[in-house]
């Protein structure tokens, strides 16, 4: 009997396995019938010009994102660079210190490549550990006595641990966190964070295996940056902006 | 010593016979296929999807004609791009770091501290409630001043437990407060001096950008009317 159930939950488990394995293949053909019902040319790009053909790409993403009215986020993975820009004049600009860039993105074709990343997309949610807007409420003083021992002096704020994540409407993640340090919050933040996400993916992912439907991936791009420059980006960014990813073979 | 190590072969070889192995080499199996066989397929799915997609060169013209056309185009987006940054003086306000760069087209003509809004959101009751922040985004200088007086607004005489007077009341000019210049963002938010220069590069302010004297000498001689500033 519990060889039975023993034997009977490794099986699930691999069909399990297998189903998540096959995600990111789904997410191609997605992608793949997406661009048919566009109508793309079905001339393919020859992939010596590859290049080339994603500069451009990126180059006239850059030139839309300039027509909108907020700032935008701009991710130049071939650069190493992630920044902000409005009506096309560049702001910030952080240099990212590592980077992981999912295997699905590395071998995209170039017609997905272009069909995913040749406009601004919108961010359509997001989460983070720090606070968009540090709010300190006081009180009115009901006299100057007590204005005079409120006055204001600049609070350090403390400033939590910094973990973001961008979900893009292409359906790229991109995850930036602040560089690691020994501290025992750091780490218990960043591992809250990830294991939150894993257990999310998971969680959808054994759903849609119960329910018979197809896996569901979100290829994704983690960026380390010094903590200062991604409050400033974050903090810079409107409740409704959009982002464009550059990312280049050479560089990948 | 013989005698031990032939009791540790025997027991061994013992053990390899016995039914237990059966089920250890069983176990390392499975944990082999459950991590070996989703891999292995992932590899060959992904191999066949992406197989339409490889392509034969076209021949060497065509890849040139083609090669030349895109460069062509880049320098053509380049041209664009640089073209919407503001050949005039412009100003950029970081407010999470507290700093501004002045710029002219890409050179940058000064970096320095500032101070910008502290995010107090002052309560007077429930009647009232005034957020001190700087506004984010694309701005103009609407207008300049030398010798500038700050009329103080209502939420200066509440902050400093005050009563509020008259709108034109002699007590709402103050003079000297705001530094020897001022910029008009609009909508009440200026770029002007302070006599706390000890709180640059900290998030002190009701929202207005200060400067110390030298900068904001050199930023109102650098900044026409309709000059852009960015404040992120």
């Amino acid at each position: 009997m519990i060889k039975i159930t023993f034997y009977s939950v490794g099986a699930l488990l691999l069909a399990f396995l297998i189903y998540m394995s096959l995600a990111p293949v789904m997410e191609i053909r997605h992608t793949n019938q997406r661009i048919q019902m566009d109508s793309i040319p079905a001339k393919l790009l020859p992939p010596e010009l590859s290049v080339l053909n994603r500069e451009l790409a990126f180059k006239h993403a850059l030139l839309e994102l300039s027509q909108e009215d907020s700032m935008g986020l701009i991710v130049n993975l071939n650069d190493s660079t992630i920044g902000i820009s409005i009506h096309g004049v560049p702001l910030y600009y952080s240099k990212i210190n590592s980077l992981s860039i999912d295997p699905w993105l590395t071998t995209l074709p170039d017609l997905l490549y272009l069909y995913k990343f040749s406009r601004p997309v919108l961010i359509t949610s997001h989460r983070s550990t720090i606070i968009k807007e540090p709010i300190v409420v006081r009180e009115a003083p009901k006299d100057p006595v007590e204005a005079a021992i409120n006055a204001y002096l600049p609070d350090t704020l403390i400033q939590n641990p910094a973990f973001l994540q961008f979900d893009l409407e292409n359906n790229i993640r991109v995850l930036i966190e602040q560089e690691m340090t020994t501290s025992w919050l750091d780490r218990k933040t960043r591992f809250a964070f990830f294991n939150s996400l894993f257990t999310d993916n998971i969680k959808v992912n054994l759903k849609h295996f119960i329910t018979w439907r197809g896996p569901v991936y979100r290829p994704e791009i983690r960026i380390s940056l010094p903590a200062d420059d991604m409050r400033a980006i974050y903090r810079a960014l409107p409740a409704k902006t959009s982002a464009i990813i550059y990312l280049n073979k050479a560089a990948s | 010593m013989n005698y031990m190590l032939q009791q540790i072969i025997s027991g061994f070889k013992e053990f390899l016979m016995s039914a237990k192995r059966t089920n250890i080499v069983l176990m390392v199996l499975i944990v082999f296929i459950i991590i070996v066989v989703p891999k292995v397929i992932r590899k060959a799915s992904m191999g066949l999807v992406l197989s339409p997609y490889e392509t034969t060169p076209p021949d060497s013209t065509q890849l040139s004609e083609i090669k030349a056309s895109l460069i062509t185009n880049i320098a053509k987006q380049d041209k664009k791009l640089n073209a919407k940054i503001p050949s005039a003086h412009y100003l950029i306000i970081n407010t999470a770091d507290n700093e501004f760069t002045l710029l002219r087209k890409n050179e940058i003509i000064r970096k320095d501290k500032c101070s910008t809004g502290s995010y107090i959101l002052l309560r007077n009751g429930d009647q009232q409630e005034w957020l001190f922040k700087t506004p984010k985004g694309e701005f103009k200088i609407r207008g300049k001043t030398t010798s500038p007086v700050w009329k103080k607004p209502d939420w200066a005489f509440v902050e400093a437990g005050l009563p509020v007077p008259a709108i034109n009341a002699s007590s709402r000019y103050e003079y000297g407060v705001l530094g020897d210049y001022a910029l008009n963002l609009g909508h009440g938010y200026l770029i002007h001096g302070t006599l706390y220069q000890r709180f640059l590069g900290l998030p002190v302010t009701h929202g207005c950008i200060r400067l110390n004297d030298d900068n904001l000498e050199l930023v109102y001689k650098s900044l026409d009317i309709n000059a852009k500033v960015y404040i992120f």
